[in-house]
């Protein structure tokens, strides 16, 4: 009798008491002198106790496990324990997937548990990030010209006001056309200035109620409208305040409109600076 | 429950110097053929297996002193064909037999234990897994992780992981089960002992 011919088949045969006594006797022999025969046979069993809790056994070997297993309190015992083991093998590869599971990322969880098709995540994605790109570009315009607004009506103030508040400086500017040979006048800016006043001189011999400058830096496509400015008493020059933080290196131009006391427009000059800081 | 068999003076000596000649190889050897007879004897679905095998180390030691004499080849076969004598014996007794169906498993044990029994079976379980050492526990966690198709798969995947057969990982996965099932035997007797 050799142990090799010991089939994992026929040692199920065995344990379901479907083997005739000469097989039954030659297996329980090699039981008894064969580790090895043994431990298979111990191993066979089980995978039957397995088959049984999963269900696995046709309805004829259920029969038989049963017949075979239910009397004896030893072997309900294993049957238990084998149970328990099974159990707890199972609960903690399910607690280790569900722990992986939690570890992932959001856009993940919404992936698996929408079943999404990774193309239409991508649009989401896409357009979530467009979105918030949108989002800062809006806030930013916004603040710039929340900015602008505070700029202007800062300026406003300063040209309403008719005092000499401290940290004024003060630059005479005349029209480009009369000063065309002279060298462009510069601003040097001092950390003491706060406020530029520019004199613009006007050199028509007309007055008039207000009138409007349009400050620009060279290069800039933005511009700077000061409405509702006014001369000086002699009517030499209008007056424009300007806050000295608006004003950085380069070269500025000003363009002086007349505003007649109907709103049309009049004659307008033209001044520039640069500032140097 | 066994018996001791130093209640047969002389025998036991006997028995041990039949199976070998060297006496620790034969201590094992006796406590080997005890473990494989109650085993055979519950496969054969025999209501007691330790008394069976208790009564098959009676009849052998009754008879020892000659068959050291005259019996040729591995003395456990002998020890084997009283057994088989005394299941053919067993099987012409009327055997009550209940199906697992009508067993409620968990009202016997509540008879027999105060404490709820899957608990302390699940205490045990920790304990012993604890025991067994972390590489052992992991296999053995890993073996058993799936169930019916996918296990099939997964096991044979095991199997070359550690280079080796099915068969091999089936019995490595015994020996450590069945490590294991001796500790939690030992841990419920010692439980139920505490009650």
């Amino acid at each position: 009798m050799k142990e090799e011919i010991v089939t994992d088949a026929s040692l199920r045969q065995f344990l379901l008491g479907k083997v005739d006594d000469e097989e039954r006797v030659r297996i329980e022999s090699l039981v008894i002198t064969n580790v090895l025969t043994k431990e298979r046979v111990c191993a066979a069993e089980e995978d039957l106790l397995e088959d049984y809790f999963e269900d696995a056994l046709s309805a004829f070997d259920r029969e038989r496990f049963r017949a075979q297993y239910a009397y004896s309190a030893h072997l309900q015992r294993r049957l238990q324990i084998t149970g328990d083991i099974r159990n707890w093998a199972i609960g903690v590869q399910e607690r280790k997937g569900a722990s992986l599971g939690s570890q992932t990322s959001n856009w993940s969880s919404v992936f698996t548990s929408s079943r999404l098709k990774p193309v239409l995540v991508m649009l989401i994605v896409a357009t979530v990030i467009a979105i918030v790109i949108f989002g800062l570009w809006l806030n930013r315009k916004i603040e710039l010209r929340n900015r602008q607004l505070a700029i202007e009506k800062e300026i406003v103030r300063l040209n309403a006001s008719t005092s000499n508040p401290e940290g004024i400086f003060s630059l005479t500017l005349r029209p480009v056309t009369l000063r065309s040979a002279e060298a462009q006048t510069e601003l040097v800016m001092r950390p003491d200035i706060q406020i530029v006043e520019l004199r613009l001189l006007w050199n028509f011999s007309e007055s008039y109620p207000t009138y409007q400058a349009v400050l620009k830096r060279t290069g800039d496509t933005r511009s700077l409208v000061v409405p509702n400015l006014h001369a000086e008493i002699d009517r030499k020059a209008i007056l424009l305040r300007l806050p000295s933080k608006i004003l950085t290196n380069g070269t500025y131009q000003v363009e002086l409109t007349s505003i007649m006391s109907d709103g049309q427009s009049g004659p307008t000059e033209e001044f520039q600076f640069s500032v140097t800081r | 429950m066994a018996r001791d068999l130093a209640t047969l003076p002389g025998s036991f000596n006997e028995i041990l110097a039949w199976l070998n000649s060297d006496r620790d190889v034969a201590g094992q050897m006796y406590v080997q053929l005890r473990h494989d007879l109650a085993r055979i004897f519950t496969w054969n679905r025999c209501s007691d297996p330790e008394g069976l095998t208790d009564e098959v180390f009676d009849r052998v030691s009754r008879k020892v002193h000659q068959l050291r004499q005259t019996f040729s080849g591995d003395p456990r076969l002998f020890f084997y064909g009283v057994a088989r004598n005394l299941i053919k014996e067993e099987s012409k007794k009327i055997r009550t037999q209940v199906s697992l169906e009508h067993i409620d498993l968990a009202a016997n044990e509540s008879a027999e234990n105060h404490n709820d029994p899957s608990l302390m079976r699940a205490e045990c379980l920790e304990l012993c897994l604890q025991k067994i050492g972390s590489d052992k526990r992991e296999l053995i966690l890993d073996y058993y992780a799936k169930e019916k198709q996918a296990k099939i798969e997964h096991r044979a995947e095991i199997a070359r992981r550690f280079g080796t057969s099915l068969e091999v990982l089936r019995v490595r996965i015994y020996r450590i089960r069945s490590k294991l099932e001796r500790c939690i035997e030992s841990c419920l007797d010692a439980k139920a002992d505490g009650e």
